[in-house]
């Protein structure tokens, strides 16, 4: 065990000092601190894309989900791989080209600038948006923090791990900011990668090899019979929820800002190769180790099978310094994805609500606004790490928070803001009113069709109403609203020259 | 393994990486 605390005090020293390393040059100013100076590179870019989108959602959630329902959970996966290798090959040449020539620093910024914001309405709702989805977001991923740190050390208090998390994870983001966090994602890929797919490989291996598991795996499946067994496809709907999951990728901010940072726009069509390779095996590999933990052991031996399936792998297959390593990936899964979420946040409120709609004529200097951002990186920290730790007190379970609040999240930002998005790059006709509508009726319609029991009574993911309802209401509003002016100007600075 | 297994856990993510490497070459021709 102590071998084990070692492996894993080792990977958050390294996140730390890069943290401290970068700390100087993020503080010149927010497109430094926001952005890295839009200097990445096509790995940093492609690494950091997959990673921040994939957090404890497929670490713990799609592991111990498929430990428990089995083959049918791979459903989830090939939506938004697919999603965003088309996302990395088309939207995001045109989205960073258009973004470098209006100084756009934030997701919000992109929005503002393609249908000139004047008011600054699309601003405010969209960074409330933003703030309300993330804060859940970042607090389940505190909360799985919290779940590892359980079982590796036997804490019994809840505040404890929380805290723990919430404090590592703000250090090195408050610190260096967006260059510090796409550094660590890059770091944390590798982890993840070895810890998705050499686990799987141990485990069916430690199972008797492939074959002996599968028959394991089989027997299993036919005592529970029909084609929600554990071998079996699922239902037609169940198959169309998973792939939907896609259709969240063009409208999570934390994905989008990458494809802005790169350093030059030609070189998205290697993050897109490089970032698919790594989303296919991360996805996959996931599946897979909740297969052969399932092959491995018996759902009633664990004592919170959904979420604990991987740290009990680790621990049990592997010598202590080993089990670190693969520890230090979980760990990674949800640092990479909480990092890249906060500083969407910070961002929104400081640039976009306070700098450019409260006190528009009067700018910060630079090295203020880094600091006011970084003042509010802490806060969120401190809100989402409440929020975390509330839930918990309320009872709920971490497979609810990991995998049900995850996804309401991802489907909710995915709604809103995909949908306007899209058609904003390649549509003249669509307008600043429908954005508006889009973005309220995609973040309405996921809410209220979790909170008015639809999903639980037809067992249709929120995503799929949710963005055919933003859709439609980008569609119609643009429609019914006055044709944008000088519309082929900004469509040309998408383009390349 | 039955098909659809088959299908999900081994022919779907092959044909992904075929289409990544598809893209990345269709794409790096179109620019030439």
């Amino acid at each position: 065990m102590s071998g084990a605390i070692l492996g894993l005090a080792l990977y958050l020293l390294i996140v730390v000092l890069v943290g401290v390393l970068v700390s100087r040059r993020a503080g010149r100013n927010i497109g430094e601190y926001y952005l890295g100076g839009r200097k990445m590179s096509d790995f940093v870019v492609a690494l950091s894309a997959v990673v921040s989108g994939r957090s404890a959602w497929l670490m713990m959630g799609v592991v111990g989900a498929t430990f428990v329902y089995g083959v049918r959970m791979a459903w989830f996966i090939p939506g938004y791989v697919i999603a965003e290798l088309l996302m990395f090959l088309f939207a995001a040449p045109r989205i960073r080209r258009f973004t470098e020539a209006h100084d756009d620093v934030t997701f919000i910024d992109y929005f503002a600038s393609r249908f000139r914001d004047r008011s600054g309405a699309l601003r405010v709702v969209a960074a409330v948006i933003i703030a309300l989805f993330f804060t859940a977001y970042v607090g389940a991923q505190l909360k799985a923090g919290q779940v590892m740190f359980g079982v590796l050390f036997g804490w019994t208090s809840v505040l404890d791990g929380i805290l723990l998390m919430a404090v590592i994870v703000g250090f090195y983001t408050i610190l260096g900011g967006f260059r510090a966090v796409s550094i660590t994602d890059a770091i944390q890929a590798l982890l993840m990668i070895v810890g998705l797919v050499v686990l799987p490989v141990v485990g069916f291996i430690a199972a008797g090899g492939p074959g002996a598991a599968w028959d394991r795996l089989s027997l299993v499946a036919a005592e529970e019979g029909s084609s929600f067994s554990l071998l079996g496809l699922g239902s037609l709907v169940g198959v169309v929820s998973g792939l939907s999951i896609g259709l969240g990728s063009p409208g999570n901010p934390h994905i989008i800002v990458r494809y802005m940072s790169i350093d030059r726009p030609e070189r998205l069509r290697m993050a897109a190769l490089v970032g698919t390779v790594w989303n296919v095996l991360l996805g996959w590999g996931a599946v897979y180790t909740g297969l052969a933990a399932r092959a491995l052991y018996s759902p009633d031996l664990l004592p919170d099978p959904n979420n604990e399936a991987f740290v009990h792998m680790a621990l049990d297959l592997f010598p202590s310094l080993l089990a670190g390593v693969m520890l230090a990936a979980l760990l990674a899964a949800i640092m990479s994805t909480a990092d890249s979420q906060i500083l969407v946040v910070s961002s929104s409120l400081t640039r976009d609500l306070y700098e450019k709609t409260i006190r528009p004529d009067r700018p910060l200097a630079p090295r203020s606004s880094v600091l006011l951002g970084r003042w509010i990186v802490a806060i969120v920290i401190l809100l989402a790490g409440f929020l975390s730790w509330f839930t918990s007190l309320q009872g709920q379970t971490v497979f609810k928070t990991v995998f049900s609040y995850v996804l309401l999240a991802w489907a909710g930002l995915g709604a809103s803001f995909g949908p306007p998005l899209l058609l904003s790059l390649y549509w003249r006709r669509a307008t600043r009113a429908g954005a508006l509508a889009s973005f309220v009726s995609g973040a309405l319609g996921c809410i209220l069709w979790v909170a008015l029991g639809l999903k639980a009574a037809t067992g249709i993911h929120e995503i799929l109403p949710g963005t055919a309802l933003s859709l439609l209401l980008m569609v119609v509003v643009s429609l019914v609203t006055r044709p944008p002016e000088r519309v082929a100007e900004l469509m040309a600075s998408m383009k390349e020259r | 393994m039955t098909a659809g297994t088959a299908l999900i856990l081994v022919v779907v993510p092959l044909l992904i990486l075929v289409a990544a490497v598809v893209g990345y070459v269709a794409l790096g021709r179109q620019r030439r």
